[in-house]
């Protein structure tokens, strides 16, 4: 039981580590590769800031697979005992030959941190899930279906999307009162995008995976993500309407009927430009050209391609590394 | 028509939800799917009493009239009912409009997402949060009227 328990603390305490190493790379790398973020495609933006946000997890889960991979290939008897390669190792990261000591304290602090994140990031999920399932009861609640939109009794000037796997569209009086019927089309055609891309669901992944970066890189990632969804869905109606122009006039006349409403919310007030004038913004100029970016997607596979390849030596580094922290 | 003072239906915040009263949203009113489809049937059909409403729902549900009667009794604590006693019964009317329920519902939703992380479960047109001042907003417009005069921006 003690080998057992010192093996997954070393585990445990690999993947810590790759976490909060893979946190601070893309902090430092963040603001470097900002400008080349903004001038992605918004399609493929939206899904690269989303892996951008899941990077640390993604990457502690890979190493620690990797490095345990030619234990667990012995274990399903795909390969031998790989123990045998390097029997001069004072440490194993091996399930046949557990460690015989208890894990060091150094270990266990790694484990307690990442046992802490891990505590936050599933609270976070568990918190937005709830309250996510409740936003959608009541408003299913208030709103009786037409077609394919829900519609609310309202005078708030309301479209919005909710619903992880299967999104509903919510449209409220209040907004149809206050567009025409072009810009209502183009209010819609907006919240198709967000359901069919299943932007609150790409949200919800970032924002939780996100937890294991250092809270400014979150912040920062997920308002990216926000602007890009938004962007991206705006870029969809656009096309639906065949008129930019059409899409910028509803987002501003939508935003006046907000301005018209008694203040219930707080405006965000940080001094930058606000999204709203961004979105239009962009809208008025031509459609850019931003080209396909592949080589993130080409970085992602060869990553995998060197742990899937690289595993004996990744193996190798990660026991020395963790026998120096022993 | 008689209304409960001293209620804290309006005191309270709103919300709806279908699971027996808790919510982790903390808002108070909770309309059950019974209370709902009693609110949709006064809204729809006026003034009913218990057993008008339950000729409507409570057949076809298999709800006992003694459990209409308490959904309603309910909703009239909540000051959302009035009543009326005609005769040895009472007669129910709506004392809030399906916009006026959504619309106070609506706005306790947004103030919830804005005050937090939880507007990551949805995504919307325009961002009730995100209020433009006047100028701005006419600073966009003119933009939007060059570029339809076939200027640039």
């Amino acid at each position: 039981m003690t080998g057992i328990l010192a093996l997954a603390a070393l585990v445990a305490a690999l993947g810590t580590l790759q976490v909060l190493l893979s946190a601070v790379v893309v902090a430092v790398m963040l603001p470097l590769i900002r400008p080349w973020l903004e001038a992605a495609a918004l399609a493929g933006r939206t899904r690269l800031l989303a892996l951008l946000s899941g990077l640390p997890l993604l990457s502690g889960v890979v190493l620690v697979t990797a490095c345990l991979w030619p234990s667990l290939s012995q274990g399903l008897g795909l390969s031998g005992d790989h123990c045998l390669v390097h029997i001069d190792h004072a440490l194993h990261l091996c399930l046949a030959h557990l460690p015989s000591t208890a894990p060091p304290l150094s270990a266990a602090i790694a484990v307690a941190v990442g046992l802490i994140m891990t505590a936050c990031a599933s609270w976070r999920a568990a918190t937005l899930l709830c309250s996510g399932r409740d936003e959608a009861h009541v408003l299913a609640a208030i709103s009786h279906q037409r077609g394919e939109i829900r519609w609310i009794e309202s005078r708030f000037p309301l479209a919005l999307t909710v619903g992880l796997l299967r999104p509903r569209i919510y449209v409220s009086s209040g907004l149809e009162r206050g567009l025409d019927d072009a810009e209502l089309d183009a209010a819609i055609a907006h919240e198709r995008c967000h359901s069919r891309e299943r932007h609150a669901l790409l949200k919800l992944l970032a924002t939780v995976s996100g937890t294991f970066h250092l809270p400014r890189v979150q912040r920062e990632l997920g308002s990216l993500l926000d602007l890009a969804c938004e962007r991206r869905a705006d870029e969809c109606a656009a096309i639906h309407v065949d008129d930019r122009v059409r899409v910028a006039s509803a987002l501003v006349r939508a935003h006046r009927l907000v301005a018209a409403q008694p203040s219930t919310t707080l405006a965000f007030a940080d001094g930058s430009l606000s999204r709203v004038d961004l979105r239009v913004r962009a809208l008025l100029m031509e459609p850019a050209t931003s080209r396909r970016h592949w080589w993130p997607l080409g970085a992602a596979v060869a990553s995998l391609a060197l742990a899937t390849i690289g595993n004996h030596e990744l193996h190798h580094a990660a026991e020395h590394l963790l026998a120096l922290l022993v | 028509m008689s209304n409960p003072t001293g209620s804290t239906l309006f005191k309270n915040r709103l919300t709806v939800g279908f699971f027996g009263g808790h919510n982790p949203l903390e808002m108070g009113l909770v309309v059950g799917q019974l209370e709902t489809a009693v609110m949709e049937h006064l809204w729809r059909h006026g003034a009913s009493s218990a057993k008008d409403v339950h000729r409507a729902l409570g057949d076809r549900r298999g709800i006992k009239l003694n459990t209409i009667q308490s959904t309603m009794d309910r909703l009239f604590r909540k000051r959302m009912l009035q009543r009326e006693k005609v005769s040895h019964a009472y007669v129910y009317t709506h004392a809030v409009s399906r916009e006026e329920l959504s619309t106070r519902v609506i706005g306790e939703v947004l103030e919830t997402l804005a005050g937090g992380e939880t507007g990551v479960m949805l995504t919307a047109f325009a961002n009730l949060a995100e209020r433009e001042g006047d100028e701005a907003l006419v600073q966009l417009e003119e933009l939007i009227a060059k570029k339809r005069r076939g200027g640039t921006t």
